[in-house]
């Protein structure tokens, strides 16, 4: 009888927790689809692109971002994300037509890739300025150094779709992107 | 307007003559690249920022970053050429026979879509063949180029 009533339990208990993880893994498979991208552009592996030629740094996750390779002139490179769905630009320049970080601001956040912005967050100061926007359905971010008459450029843009999943990439991405001079 | 010294010309000039790209073009890319000669990695005679491929003469450009906590020294290899003429000829055989710049060679009868062809290829700025243009025209440098009469805006 006991043998019996123990068998069962166990039984019970199996078809209980074999229940409890379909329900789980259900749950998640649901809860994950947006979260899923999320933590793993924040989670990720971040490794960091040096560009010896114009003196600048920037972190990337590597799982997430793939380096394109730097250009001929070794000014800088694009990253492509897995999903194909945003693009990341740095590169470094001579400031050889004399333009003031104003002047520079102003042509950015005017044009970006040849499309126009509408910007909704932008600080200028000092020699460095960030703005953020929409872009034909497409959220841009920029932050420019302009020192020793250089100017060092972070571009990265990404469908408005996409929203949480790369806003806090931007953030990491922006904080850890430095000019060296 | 700046300042492009005699052999500078004369250098892109001959690089045009051999290669049949753009001198006008050449010459905004060596004041861009080089910010008018003062900025090339010492004793490389490369003005325009070539980076150097396995089995290639080289100098070394170098810069200190923080990574992970730690200061680092992080070099890149850049072309060394033996004279400013060398690097000239060099950079025209690079845009008028490498397949990379396909799109360029296409247009090479064109200055300025010449330099707007090279924009996300020899550089990653996006506003690169404007900076060319920009410099092409504030400087006239298209009074360089062998006649074709034909000119983009």
């Amino acid at each position: 009888m006991n043998r019996r009533w123990a068998w069962g339990a166990a039984i019970a208990v199996v078809f209980g927790l074999s229940a409890a993880g379909i329900w789980l893994a259900g749950m998640r498979r649901v809860s994950d689809v947006p979260e899923t991208r999320h933590s793993q552009a924040v989670t990720d592996t971040f490794e960091t692109y040096v560009n010896a030629r114009f003196a600048y740094s920037v972190c990337y996750p590597r799982e997430l971002l793939f380096p394109q390779g730097e250009a001929v002139n070794g000014d800088g490179q694009r990253f492509v994300s897995k999903d194909g769905l945003a693009r990341v630009v740095v590169f470094g320049s001579n400031n050889v037509l004399e333009q003031t970080l104003q002047q520079i601001f102003d042509q950015d956040s005017k044009d970006f890739d040849g499309r126009p912005v509408s910007v909704s967050d932008r600080s200028i100061g000092g020699d460095s300025f960030t703005f953020s926007g929409d872009s034909g359905g497409d959220i841009v971010f920029e932050k420019t150094y302009l020192r020793n008459d250089r100017t060092k450029t972070l571009d990265i843009v990404y469908p408005k779709t996409a929203g949480a999943a790369y806003a806090a990439l931007v953030r990491r991405m922006a904080e850890c992107f430095r000019s060296a001079d | 307007m700046a300042t492009f010294p005699p052999g500078v010309i004369q250098a892109a000039v001959r690089s045009a003559q051999t290669w049949h790209i753009p001198a006008s073009v050449t010459l905004a890319q060596w004041a861009l690249e080089s910010d008018y000669g003062k900025a090339m990695p010492p004793g490389s005679n490369n003005p325009f920022g070539i980076k150097a491929k396995a089995g290639e003469a080289y100098v070394l450009a170098s810069t200190r970053e923080v990574v992970n906590g730690k200061s680092i020294e992080v070099n890149a290899k850049f072309r060394k050429f033996f004279s400013l003429d060398n690097a000239f000829d060099d950079h025209g055989r690079l845009l008028a026979t490498c397949p990379a710049y396909l799109a360029a060679q296409r247009v090479r009868n064109d200055a300025n879509a010449f330099a707007d062809a090279l924009t996300g290829v020899y550089a990653t700025d996006p506003h690169y063949g404007w900076k060319l243009k920009t410099i092409m025209q504030g400087n006239n440098l298209y009074q360089y180029d062998a006649p074709t009469g034909k000119t983009s805006t």
